[in-house]
């Protein structure tokens, strides 16, 4: 783990040093993103939601990127994109570092830690410019990890009056994200995905699929006030329901993601919409069920937007196997409980405005209603999100 | 702030009245053999989505100046983009190394001037700045 992680800021290092090294043919393109983004909740005594947490306007989510790209020859380039996030104290990190070779006219093969194309808006996900929404709706865009180290192959192509491509990649991952305060480590391995889109005129759909075997490691978590998973999982299998221990843990555990997805931009009307299905199986993980549907106007200089969004999380089962005779039928209703806690059943109405600013910025406002449905209690609950951002590429 | 306003809308109506006169040529090198090229062709090349002409020449487009009237007209009818969706589109390949836009290289003058020196430039001029130095391949009509 601690290996592929020094190799990835190696790659991203050698390619900043690559960049640098004057050459008479090497010339290095820069572009970059400013996003300033805040936002404030109705009830900051309810969940919080786009990590927001406050009733008063915060901005914490303020991002900053830049690429550099340079010609090391004709056919190959070397590009590396930094990022800086409030979130994370605006620590910069290499986001993605990579070689891109162009091996004809209509295919390139790039290798290094690289974006996975899981969604319609992967590619720029960051970049709140390319987009209506102040960030891509969160029921969908709900994956904390969205890189990976191996190697990508993009091959597009005009037939007819259709213009098409062709995605697909394969590698594996070493990283942790933040659950709740807890850094977990999360490695995916034998990663593939294919990603194709096909368009013509005004429209676009999108189809994707992925998957790997996927390991988060929550053995350090707290599942009670003096317990972590891992004990948890050791008293299962002290019990001797080592299937159930199994099932509890995401520990090389097969994951299957699936996207279905369409753009329509006629100029004076914009319509979005996915579906994504993330079955990350053999775990307590819910199996998440999402989409969305955005539907707008241009007028002028102003994009006016509606999303509806939602989540239908189905439960997984690890408490499978106990008898409710079995001497350890005490621990089916914690394992229910957990396997709960982890379906989201919420509704999402977005309403936003995108305002194009002359300079190249958009400035946009937007309101989220949320109404989100506790499956163990069934009680409702409501929470309105308002957010502000202004961004620009440059 | 008012004559501040009143002078911006005076002058931006001044630029639409002077494109609605001017026709705007998509101009090659003369010795393509490229003759005529349609608006959908143009649009693709421009917009990255084919990297050739229909004789399988590589196509490098250039663009006028972002702010430049012409390059407005030519976004607006060829392309069908705005500034803003245009520039939207373009960031969304940018980022992943997926396509690189156009260069910006200047105005009407400088653009037929690069046109006339390499055989795969593709652009758009001013139709008043046509010589022998460069073949039309592509007319938008005054209105």
């Amino acid at each position: 783990m601690l290996t592929r992680t020094l190799k990835k800021r190696y790659l991203a290092t050698a390619l900043s040093a690559i960049c640098l090294i004057p050459s008479v043919q090497a010339e290095i393109n820069f572009s970059g993103f400013i996003s300033i983004e805040g936002g404030w909740l109705e009830d900051e005594s309810l969940f919080s939601y786009k990590d927001y947490e406050d009733s008063d306007l915060v901005f914490t989510q303020n991002t900053v990127g830049l690429q550099a790209s340079s010609d090391l020859s004709d056919n190959l380039s070397a590009t590396i994109q930094i990022i800086a996030r409030g979130q994370e104290g605006y620590t910069l990190k290499p986001e993605w570092a990579y070689l891109t070779w162009q091996a004809t006219d209509n295919t390139k093969v790039r290798i290094g830690s690289i974006g996975t194309p899981f969604y319609m808006f992967s590619d720029f996900q960051d970049i709140g410019y390319a987009y209506a929404w102040t960030r891509p709706p969160e029921e969908v865009y709900t994956l904390p990890i969205t890189t990976f180290d191996g190697v990508n192959v993009y091959h597009n192509r005009t037939i007819g009056s259709f213009d098409g491509s062709l995605e697909i990649y394969y590698g594996g991952l070493d990283d942790s994200f933040n659950l709740g305060g807890t850094e977990i480590p999360s490695s995916t391995r034998n990663q593939i995905g294919i990603a194709s889109t096909l368009g013509r005129d005004w429209w676009t759909i999108r189809a994707a699929f992925h998957t790997a075997t996927l390991t988060n490691d929550i053995s350090n978590l707290a599942v009670s006030e003096d317990q972590t998973f891992g004990d948890f999982a050791d008293q299962l299998r002290f019990f001797g329901l080592d299937k159930n221990a199994d099932l509890l843990l995401p520990q090389d555990d097969p994951a299957y993601f699936t996207e279905l997805g369409y753009t329509i931009d006629t100029g004076r009307f914009v319509s979005v919409g996915e579906y994504i299905i993330f079955d990350y199986q053999d775990n307590f993980f819910a199996k998440n069920i999402r989409y969305y549907v955005m539907g707008g106007v241009r007028v002028g200089n102003v994009l006016f937007h509606v999303t509806t969004a939602g989540s239908r999380d189905q439960e997984s089962t690890p408490q499978e196997g106990i008898l409710e005779t079995d001497p350890a039928a005490g621990f089916i209703p914690v394992l229910e409980g957990l396997a709960l806690s982890q379906v989201e059943k919420r509704d999402v109405l977005s309403l936003g405005i995108r305002w194009d600013l002359p300079a190249g910025t958009a400035l946009k406002f937007q309101l989220d209603q949320l109404r989100d449905t506790d499956d163990v209690t069934n009680i409702e609950l409501n929470q309105r999100v308002y957010s502000v951002s202004l961004q620009t590429v440059f | 702030m008012k004559t501040l306003f009143k002078t911006i809308i005076t002058i931006s109506l001044l630029c639409i009245v002077t494109i609605a006169k001017a026709d705007i040529a998509v101009i090659v090198h003369p010795s393509s053999t490229v003759s005529s090229l349609s608006n959908e062709e143009i649009k693709r090349i421009f917009l990255g989505k084919i990297q050739s002409f229909p004789n399988g020449k590589m196509a490098v487009p250039i663009n006028q100046d972002v702010d430049s009237p012409v390059r407005q007209v030519f976004n607006k009818v060829v392309c069908k983009k705005s500034k803003s969706q245009y520039k939207a589109y373009w960031s969304k390949l940018l980022f992943t190394g997926k396509g690189t836009p156009p260069a910006d290289v200047g105005d009407s003058i400088e653009v037929k001037q690069l046109v006339s020196q390499n055989p795969n430039f593709i652009g758009y001029v001013d139709a008043s700045v046509v010589d022998n130095s460069v073949r039309v391949v592509f007319s938008i009509p005054s209105k």
